[in-house]
């Protein structure tokens, strides 16, 4: 090894890092290379004077905060102390009878829309859309009307107004 | 103490906050020392001693028991300053006071100081220490933070820095040099020397 990479060796040296062999071979060659063992010398007073160095102490309130700090639960902490198998059955079985609830009062309500009873028939020919009494005097209307556009020629919305009032006449009309 | 510190580690991990308490008693000193070289600044430092420690609690499910406590302690502490010092949080700039020509030997004086002369001896070191500190790269600060100050071993080191051992030392050479060169530089009253030259 050149003196050059002793050089690079001699802090690993003095902290009792090199291998033996390595630190005997170094130790060979301080022994001859006057500028390698003043270099030596100058890194080991420095490292000593580290030793020396004061610093710093922690101050009281560092161990109130990180003790506070850690004293909070975690959202995870938190949860996992909320539900508790004592909350989680009562929970579950109070989630499942408000779901049942909302099943029923919504097929109570699609069922009551339609005037008090389905027309199975109707709306297997209506593919679903038709199913009360309600609608299907609405659709004959509703088909009423688009007959007389159809014999009158006519297709704007406002021509609606007019079919309308023909109904009116109709009727007034012996 | 590895072994209890690794007991107590094992506690913490399920939440128990005694066993935190002792660790944080046992090692508080060492990462402010640490957190204080790393930062430049003392009052910076409990700031991030703190964050540290709170880490250590919330992430105490990750320790692996067959690492060292005080590994996994630095780790925790080197990243954190890392990422602190990558953020951008300003460090307070150390300026030395340069020794005249004529003035005592900076490492001699500091090792026995009880005068005011010797006191004053004692913190142009400190000074100039903390000059040189500022000038190297985050890693071999942190390097040299852990071999001189804390006395960990080169390969504990680079178990923390997630670095081999070769670079370890590398990084730990260059800054003890470089920390030698500036205490010189400051005795002679030359200007002090620049970044580490990494």
């Amino acid at each position: 090894m050149s003196a050059r990479d002793w050089k690079d060796q001699l802090t690993a040296y003095i902290d009792g890092e090199l291998g033996a062999e390595e630190a005997r071979q170094l130790e060979q060659a301080l022994a001859t290379d006057a500028e390698l063992k003043a270099l030596e010398q100058r890194l080991r007073t420095t490292i000593g004077a580290m030793k020396s160095l004061e610093h710093p102490a922690a101050s009281p309130a560092l161990r109130r905060a990180v003790m506070n700090a850690v004293s909070v639960p975690t959202l995870s902490e938190r949860l996992h102390s909320f539900f508790t198998p004592s909350r989680v059955f009562p929970l579950a079985m109070a989630a499942g009878a408000a779901v049942a609830v909302l099943i029923t009062i919504s097929n109570e309500k699609s069922a009551s829309v339609g005037g008090g009873g389905g027309d199975p028939l109707l709306a297997a020919q209506t593919g679903g859309e038709v199913e009360s009494i309600d609608d299907r005097i609405l659709v004959a209307q509703n088909m009423e009307m688009l007959e007389d556009m159809e014999l009158l020629d006519l297709d704007a919305p406002g021509d609606i107004e007019v079919i309308a009032a023909l109904h009116e006449l109709k009727e007034v009309t012996p | 103490m590895q072994d209890d510190d690794a007991r107590l580690m094992l506690e913490v991990s399920k939440g128990n906050r005694d066993a935190f308490a002792v660790l944080f008693d046992r090692h508080q000193a060492s990462v402010v020392r640490f957190c204080h070289r790393f930062s430049g600044s003392s009052a910076h430092a409990e700031e991030l001693a703190q964050d540290v420690f709170v880490k250590v609690f919330r992430y105490a499910r990750t320790y692996q028991p067959n690492a060292k406590f005080k590994t996994f302690l630095f780790r925790v502490a080197t990243n954190h300053c890392l990422n602190e010092a990558r953020r951008g949080v300003a460090k307070r700039e150390v300026s030395a006071t340069p020794a005249t020509s004529d003035g005592p030997n900076l490492l001699e004086q500091s090792a026995s100081a009880e005068t005011p002369h010797e006191t004053m001896e004692a913190q142009e070191l400190e000074r100039a220490v903390a000059a040189a500190l500022m000038k190297m790269s985050e890693r071999e600060r942190a390097a040299f933070s852990m071999c001189r100050f804390e006395g960990m071993a080169y390969r504990e080191i680079a178990q923390v820095l997630d670095a081999t051992e070769s670079a370890v030392k590398s990084l730990i050479h260059r800054a003890t040099v470089h920390v030698m060169n500036h205490i010189d530089a400051l005795e002679k009253g030359a200007p002090t020397p620049g970044r580490s030259v990494a």
